[in-house]
């Protein structure tokens, strides 16, 4: 009988651990636990048609070389959207990683195709680029004001900024720009004129894991004056930083408080850097002090791990900015899944962020990456796409040892000894991709197969352009290790307008906020192109109509008082406005 | 070496009582806020004041209800707002679900209410790893106040019988397997590993008293722990703690911890 009564803790332990492993607690159901599980709907009014072979692009992203540098978590995907000769038609440049070349630039025709632009100076010998570097991000942008846009390209060991010289010419002006002597593992850029000089300044992210010899751990603020960059981290920030950042997200989220400043031609957005490793941070602009300062509490920690990308908007029409934040989930070794931000408060000290995307259906989306609102079936309501996927490479998953890595406390898991072995391995392996389409109540339903959206690629960086310029908006995307893919939007027809503005003396609208106002709603839009995790939009402001027409649209420029007051504008059409003949 | 009550018990209720404030001003802990620690608190006290009212013969202790229930708040994670309320009154709970002869219970209660509310709510509850990560002024916290704990605890021999043993496991995996030594030596330092070092496999009330027992308890479960994480079972250091737990009760049922009922009242 004593011994019965000894055994019965045994008993009860068994039990129990039973019950758990019928249930599934102690063991994943199946090898990816990062699996893109949310029921999708099997009808929807979007449709796309995927289209880089028959526009001509036709590289193959690399990424899985050498084989001594790969990570499962490397980017060296980004693509931007520019126009590169100003034949007014967008051209499309991409990182490459193990190829001859570290760009892929393509010239748009204009007539419905891309040829490759091979020049000298897009290969890697030009620059001396050893076969373990990589390049991570592209931001296109004219940082000098001469009309032409220029290429910044951030990656592993060093920034490259090539100045266009118009006609499809290129100089390197790393060195002239006093960027040569910046040493890190850079994953991505953001742009905006943080000092309202006219200068378009940039915001360099490092992620200092991947370069044990790195000397940069912490954001990088370099303020442009036209001709050279200059650190200006801490005089513009008044806080401190961390490590391991991934991209940044910028929106003036704390719209009440910041529209009194607008009035006096301050514009300064408040910025969101997400980390994958420790804490993301939320910065705004403290006026008193002159500097940056970190806000108020924001997600739990251990529900804001591992965040890479994402993108801003107005979501719900209602004159208040969203961030959505793509996630790493780790199920069962913390919480984590997408999240849309949003300030709980309207006073900026305590800035609060709180997460609501399970309440609108948008937390779960396998490992996601580069995500973009935008309006893919012009009814007037943003929708979201999600690229997933992280190493679709070899035969064993490695989620259960990549994510007992992540628990060591990084300060003691620095360098590649503390790294598992990653070879032959998998994480997040072919992954669908998710298209959230908005629903008249705000909640979304994924739609990405009944869209047509098909492609099983560890999706990064993810830009939202026109290529053919319908008014329906297409998706860019760069994979890892897999070719870039061009979902062109084949959607039914709706109504839409789209803006392109040209300021005076070639000043970047980068930063502007446009109101349009209809005759059933007011829709709001900040232009931050950058936004999110290796990839840049194209350079307009697209609004879809449904069965709206277009009334005014207010425009507020950084450094200026008084908005642009646009009366005359023509649906289903890009209005061109000219600053200087307003 | 006997327990030292009148510092061990007492350190015991602020060590974790600093983790979860350090943690909140200086480390990010949030969960839900301090509100959600409250709450959890106040499940584990309300659930002890139910079961005294119903129970005569053994009264349990309001403040080892606030151990409970502040471990569990530390370790367990949800995005439901009410489970750290459920997975406390649980652990409570179990003081008087299995004990032995003198009536004292034989598992950690916080661990042990941990373990069936994982396995009852698989998809609402689990325990947070990536917590604390990036603190070392918190991994230091931990470190000094955990071991300060376990000396006066007399369970400073456990202690360091597990850490010997998951270095010895370590060194094993690394010899069989394509990985380094670092890579499975390092998850110790994980904090909440540390915190169920410190405060569950090191507590007083249910691990053995003599070092000999502790030796060999502390060494099984860091053995058992790295099997399981060599097999991929989440959750291996509360698993093998609980499995220990029980074998041990059932090689030696007697009491580790000969108190008289008042002595635990105290």
């Amino acid at each position: 009988m004593l011994f019965l009564k000894r055994l019965y803790p045994l008993v009860l332990i068994g039990f129990i651990l039973y019950v758990g492993i019928s249930k599934h607690a102690f063991f994943l159901k199946n090898d990816d636990p990062y699996s893109v599980f949310i029921p999708e709907v099997k009808k929807t009014n979007i449709h796309f048609e995927e289209m880089h072979t028959q526009l001509g692009i036709d590289h193959f992203n690399n990424s899985l070389q050498p084989l001594s540098v790969v990570f499962p978590l490397k980017i060296n995907s980004g693509v931007a959207i520019a126009d590169l000769n100003n034949d007014g038609f967008p051209d499309l440049i991409y990182n490459l990683n193990f190829d001859t070349d570290y760009v892929a630039v393509y010239i748009n025709d204009g007539k419905g195709h891309f040829k490759r632009l091979h020049l000298p100076i897009f290969s890697r010998k030009s620059i001396d680029m050893k076969p373990f570097e990589y390049p991570n991000s592209i931001a296109v942008f004219d940082y000098d004001n001469n009309g032409t846009q220029d290429l910044f390209i951030s990656g592993f060991k060093r920034v490259i900024l090539l100045k266009n010289l118009g006609h499809l010419n290129f100089s390197n002006e790393t060195t002239t720009a006093g960027l040569d002597n910046l040493h890190g593992p850079f994953i991505n850029v953001n742009v905006f004129d943080f000092n309202q000089d006219g200068w378009l300044d940039v915001l360099v992210l490092p992620l200092s894991i991947f370069d044990k010899d790195s000397d940069i751990t912490h954001p990088l603020l370099l303020l442009n004056n036209g001709k050279t960059f200059v650190d200006a981290t801490r005089k513009v920030f008044n806080t401190t930083f961390e490590d391991y950042t991934w991209s940044s997200l910028l929106g003036y989220l704390n719209n009440v408080h910041q529209k009194d400043y607008f009035a006096k031609g301050i514009f300064k957005p408040d910025i969101y850097i997400q980390n994958d490793y420790t804490r993301s941070k939320y910065y705004t602009w403290g006026f008193k002090k002159n500097a940056y300062v970190e806000r108020g509490r924001y997600l739990p920690r251990s529900t804001s791990h591992g965040q890479m990308g994402g993108d801003v908007a107005d979501l719900f029409n209602n004159h208040k900015n969203y961030f959505f934040s793509s996630n790493m989930p780790i199920s069962k070794f913390t919480n984590g899944f997408n999240y849309l931000l949003s300030t709980a408060e309207e006073n900026p000290r305590l800035s609060i962020l709180i997460n609501e995307a399970p309440r609108y259906r948008l937390d779960s989306c396998g490992l996601a990456w580069g995500a973009r609102f935008f309006d893919a079936n012009n009814d007037g309501l943003l929708d979201l796409f999600v690229a997933n996927g992280a190493y679709s490479y070899g035969k064993k998953p490695i989620w259960y040892k990549f994510n007992t890595w992540l628990s060591i406390p990084y300060f003691l898991r620095k360098g590649k000894e503390s790294n598992p072995n990653y070879s032959n391995s998998n994480l997040a392996t072919n992954q669908r991709n998710c298209m959230f389409v908005q629903n008249a109540d705000h909640t979304f339903s994924d739609s990405a197969t009944a869209a047509n959206i098909l492609d099983l690629y560890d999706g990064r960086g993810v830009a939202i352009g026109d290529l053919n310029s319908d008014g329906k908006l297409d998706l860019i995307i760069a994979n890892f290790n897999g070719p870039p893919l061009i979902y062109m939007n084949e959607s039914p027809t709706n109504n839409w307008i789209g803006i392109k503005l040209i300021r005076k003396n070639h000043v970047s609208n980068i930063g502007a906020i446009y109101n349009l106002k209809t005759n059933k709603f007011t829709n709001r839009k900040e232009f931050f192109p950058n936004n999110g995790i290796a990839a840049q939009n194209e350079n307009f402001v697209h609004f879809g109509l449904g069965a709206a027409e277009p009334m005014s649209l207010e425009i507020l420029l950084p450094g200026h008082k008084k908005p642009l007051v646009i009366k005359k504008l023509i649906k289903n059409k890009y209005n061109t406005i000219y600053e200087d003949k307003l | 070496m006997k327990i030292n009550y009148k510092l061990a018990y007492p350190l015991q209720l602020a060590s974790l009582s600093a983790y979860v404030l350090f943690g909140f001003f200086n480390a990010n802990l949030v969960r839900a806020g301090l509100v959600q620690w409250g709450l959890s608190v106040l499940s584990g006290l309300v659930t002890t004041y139910l079961i005294n009212s119903f129970l005569k013969e053994r009264k349990l202790n309001n403040f080892s209800a606030y151990i409970s229930s502040t471990a569990v708040y530390l370790l367990c994670t949800s995005l439901s707002w009410y489970i750290h309320i459920i997975v406390s009154a649980i652990a409570v709970f179990t003081k008087v679900l299995v004990t032995n002869g003198k009536g004292n219970h034989v598992f950690n209660p916080a661990g042990f209410g941990m373990l069936i509310s994982i396995c009852l709510f698989p998809t609402m509850v689990t325990l947070d790893t990536m917590q604390f990560i990036d603190s070392y002024e918190l991994l230091g916290l931990i470190l000094t106040m955990g071991f300060s704990v376990v000396f006066l605890s007399n369970r400073l021999v456990l202690s360091l019988s597990y850490i010997l043993g998951f270095i010895i496991a370590a060194a094993i995996r690394s010899y069989i397997l394509p990985e380094s030594f670092i890579f499975f030596f390092l998850p110790l330092f994980n904090p909440m590993n540390l915190i169920f070092l410190f405060h569950m496999i090191s507590d007083p009330m249910t691990s053995p008293k003599s070092y000999k027992g502790q030796i060999v308890f502390g060494l099984s479960i860091a053995l058992l722990d790295h099997f399981l994480r060599h097999n991929w079972v989440m959750f291996p250091t509360l698993i093998s703690l609980m499995i220990m737990t029980a074998l041990f009760f059932l090689y030696n049922g007697e009491v580790w911890l000969k108190l008289k009922t008042s002595e635990i009242s105290a």
